[in-house]
C-alpha cells in the first residue's frame, strides 16, 4: 500500500536528475539570493548589535535555514495539479487505484529531497567559504524540537499547496493567483523578511494564517527565540492547521471532481 | 455470458458560458454571465456483454468521448443510470480501478524524461502486482508488439507509433477485464495501424478482455469490432451487429460495368445509377435481385468487365448520419 507512494517519490527524483542543468540552475538559485542578504545584513549591523533580538549571527543563520527549508516546506509544483486540472490530464491519476492527494505528497517528497540535498551541500560550502559565524543552539532539546516542527511544515505545506491547486477546478483560465501567492507567501511565511521586524499589525495578520508554521516558527525554535512552553503551543497550532487544511483539501477534491471535465482527451 | 456495461437512458449536460470577444467582453462575462448548456447525451442505453469487442463510432462531437468518459468514473453524469462490473464508476473505488484500463491517444501515463520500464514499474506498484504476474504479463506483451528494445530508452526519444504501443502496454499490465481505447491509431502510418489492429485482435482473443474502442479510421472497425454502436449528436442511431448494420441500411451491392460501345439507354431501369462516364457506368442493386440483374446484363449487352463489391463502410455510416440530419 505504502510502497506505490513510495516508487512515486523515486520516479519523480529520477526524472528531477534528468535536467542536469537545472540542478545546476537550482545552486545558483540557492547561492546568489543568500549572498545578497549576507551582505545586507552585514552592513546593517556594523553600527548596531541587536535588532529586536536578532544579533548578526543569528541573522545569518536565520537566512541560511530559510535557504535550506524553502525547497522543503513549499516546493511549488502546485503548477502540477492545475496544470493536469485545465489540460485534462488529471485523468490518468483518476483512473488509476492511487490517491491524487498521496501522490502528490510523494511528488513532493521526491522533488524536494533533491533539491534540499543540492542546497545542504551549497550551504556547507558557503559556511566554510565565507567562515559564516553560524548560530548553534545552546540547549541541545531544540534541535529535536526543530526537526519535529520541520516535518509538520511539510506535512503542511503540501497540504496547502494542494488546496491552492484546486482552485483551478473553479478558475478555467490562469487568474494570477500564482503570482499573488508568489509575492504574498515569502512575506507572510518569513522567507523575506522576520515576522518580528515586520509592523505590529501584519505580524498580527501573519500570526493568524497558516503561512508563518512553513518557516518563520520552526526558525524561531532554532534559534531559540522562544520558550519551550511556547514551542509546544506553536506545535499544537501546526497540527490543528494540518487538520483543517487536509479536511478542507478532502471537501474541495469531492467538489472539484464533479466539475472535472476532463477535457481534451 | 456476463453483462459488464450496463446503460440506462445515460444523460449529460455541459454548461459552458459564452464570451464576447475583446477585452471589454471579458469584463462583460466577469459581471454576468451568460450560461450556455450542452447536452452531449441525450438518454443513451445498451448493454455489454463480457468479452464483447465494440466499436464505438460518431463523428466528431457526437459523445463517444463523453461515453467513455461516464464508463471509466471520470464523469459524472447528469441523468440516468451506469452500471460497469456491478460498480457505480464516478465513485471511482480502488477495487473498479483495478479492474480497468483507459487508452486515449495523447494522453500518456508514460513519464516522458525516463524509460518506459520506470513507468511500467510505478504501475505495478500502484496497481500491486505480484512479481511473477508482472513478468509474465510483460513478456507476453513486449514479445506481442515487438518493443522488447524500447524499454531502456526515455520515451521522448521514441516515435509516436512506438510510444503508442508502450502506453498500451501500460495500460495492460494489471490485465483489466475491461478496456477502453479512444482513437488509439490516431496519428500512426498504416503500417503501424494495421500492427495495433492485429496486437488487439489477438489480445481480445486470449485474455478475453472486454474492449470498447472509438475510431475515426473504419477500416480499424470493419477488422476488429463485430458489433458497432454509432452515435451521433447525443442519441444512439444504431447498436448491432456489423453485418446487420450492412443488411440495414445498405440492402444493396454495388455493380461496376464497363461496356464495349459506350453505356446502352435505360440502364436505370437495372438500378440505381451512383456514376457514370463514357463507358463505365456504376449501379446500386438490390442484394435479392443482383445475380439476376448481372446475368440479364451479360445477356443483353457486350461487357467488357464487371465487378460486384459490398457497400463500403464509410458510404453506409455516412449514409445514417445523413438520413438522420
Amino acid at each position: 500500500m505504502f510502497r506505490k507512494y513510495l516508487k512515486v517519490a523515486s520516479v519523480v527524483y529520477q526524472e528531477g536528475t534528468q535536467y542536469r542543468l537545472q540542478y545546476v540552475a537550482s545552486f545558483l538559485c540557492v547561492i546568489f539570493p543568500l549572498l545578497a542578504v549576507v551582505f545586507l545584513w552585514r552592513t546593517v549591523f556594523q553600527d548596531i548589535q541587536m535588532i529586536e533580538g536578532f544579533t548578526e549571527s543569528m541573522m545569518i543563520t536565520y537566512y541560511i535555514l530559510v535557504a535550506l527549508l524553502t525547497d522543503l516546506v513549499s516546493p511549488g509544483i502546485m503548477m502540477y495539479i492545475t496544470e493536469d486540472i485545465r489540460e485534462g490530464t488529471l485523468s490518468k491519476y483518476l483512473l488509476r487505484p492511487i490517491s491524487r492527494r498521496w501522490y502528490h505528497f510523494s511528488e513532493e517528497i521526491g522533488i524536494s529531497l533533491g533539491y534540499s540535498l543540492v542546497a545542504l551541500i551549497v550551504i556547507l560550502g558557503f559556511i566554510f567559504l565565507f567562515a559564516v559565524d553560524f548560530y548553534f543552539p545552546a540547549n541541545l532539546l531544540y534541535i529535536p524540537l526543530f526537526l519535529v516542527s520541520v516535518g509538520l511544515s511539510m506535512v503542511l505545506g503540501t497540504g496547502l499547496t494542494y488546496l491552492f491547486s484546486l482552485s483551478a477546478f473553479w478558475l478555467e483560465e490562469d487568474t494570477g493567483l500564482d503570482y499573488v501567492l508568489e509575492y504574498l507567501v515569502p512575506i507572510l511565511t518569513g522567507a523575506l523578511i522576520p515576522l518580528a521586524l515586520l509592523p505590529e499589525f501584519v505580524y498580527q495578520v501573519a500570526s493568524f494564517l497558516p503561512f508563518k508554521y512553513l518557516l518563520y516558527f520552526p526558525i524561531e525554535i532554532f534559534l531559540e527565540r522562544i520558550t519551550l512552553s511556547e514551542i509546544g503551543y506553536g506545535l499544537f497550532t501546526q497540527i490543528l492547521w494540518i487538520g483543517v487544511i487536509y479536511l478542507l483539501g478532502a471537501w474541495v477534491w469531492r467538489r472539484g471532481c464533479r466539475r472535472y471535465t476532463a477535457r481534451g482527451g | 455470458m456476463n453483462t459488464v456495461i450496463k446503460v440506462e437512458s445515460l444523460q449529460r449536460v455541459y454548461r459552458s458560458y459564452k464570451k464576447e470577444p475583446g477585452f471589454v467582453g471579458s469584463l462583460k462575462g466577469l459581471v454576468k454571465r451568460q450560461y450556455l448548456n450542452v447536452e452531449a447525451l441525450k438518454g443513451i442505453s445498451f448493454n455489454i456483454q463480457e468479452g464483447e469487442f465494440v466499436g464505438y463510432i460518431g463523428p466528431n462531437g457526437a459523445g463517444k468521448t463523453t461515453t467513455l468518459k461516464i464508463l471509466s468514473g471520470l464523469l459524472y453524469p447528469t441523468a440516468g443510470t451506469v452500471e460497469v462490473l456491478g460498480f457505480t464508476p464516478w465513485r471511482r473505488s480502488n477495487d473498479f480501478r483495478r479492474q480497468i484500463a483507459f487508452t486515449m491517444g495523447q494522453k500518456e501515463q508514460l513519464w516522458w524524461d525516463l524509460p518506459a520500464m520506470e513507468s511500467f514499474l510505478l504501475n505495478k506498484e500502484i496497481y500491486s502486482i505480484p512479481q511473477r504476474a508482472f513478468n509474465d504479463q510483460l513478456a507476453y506483451l513486449t514479445e506481442l508488439l515487438a518493443v522488447k528494445d524500447l524499454l531502456d530508452i526515455p520515451v521522448r526519444n521514441l516515435s509516436l507509433g512506438e510510444r503508442m504501443k508502450l502506453e498500451l502496454i501500460a495500460s495492460l499490465l494489471h490485465r483489466p477485464r475491461l478496456l477502453f481505447l479512444d482513437e488509439p491509431t490516431i496519428g500512426l502510418d498504416v503500417v503501424s495501424q494495421k500492427k495495433m489492429r492485429d496486437f488487439l485482435k489477438e489480445y481480445n482473443r486470449r485474455e478475453k478482455t472486454t474492449i470498447i474502442f472509438t475510431s475515426h479510421y473504419l477500416k480499424d472497425i470493419e477488422e476488429l469490432c463485430p458489433r458497432v454502436i454509432i452515435i451521433n449528436a447525443g442519441s444512439l442511431l444504431f447498436d448491432g451487429g456489423l453485418d446487420e448494420l450492412t443488411r440495414k441500411y445498405s440492402p444493396h451491392k454495388v455493380l461496376k460495368l464497363t461496356f464495349t460501345d459506350g453505356i446502352p439507354a435505360g440502364i436505370e431501369r437495372y438500378g440505381e445509377v451512383i456514376g457514370q462516364d463514357e463507358l463505365t457506368v456504376t449501379l446500386h442493386v438490390n442484394e435479392e435481385g443482383v445475380a439476376h440483374c448481372a446475368r440479364e446484363l451479360l445477356g443483353n449487352f457486350s461487357i467488357e468487365d464487371i465487378s460486384i463489391v459490398e457497400v463500403p463502410l464509410e458510404d453506409t455510416i455516412r449514409k445514417i448520419f445523413l438520413t438522420q440530419e
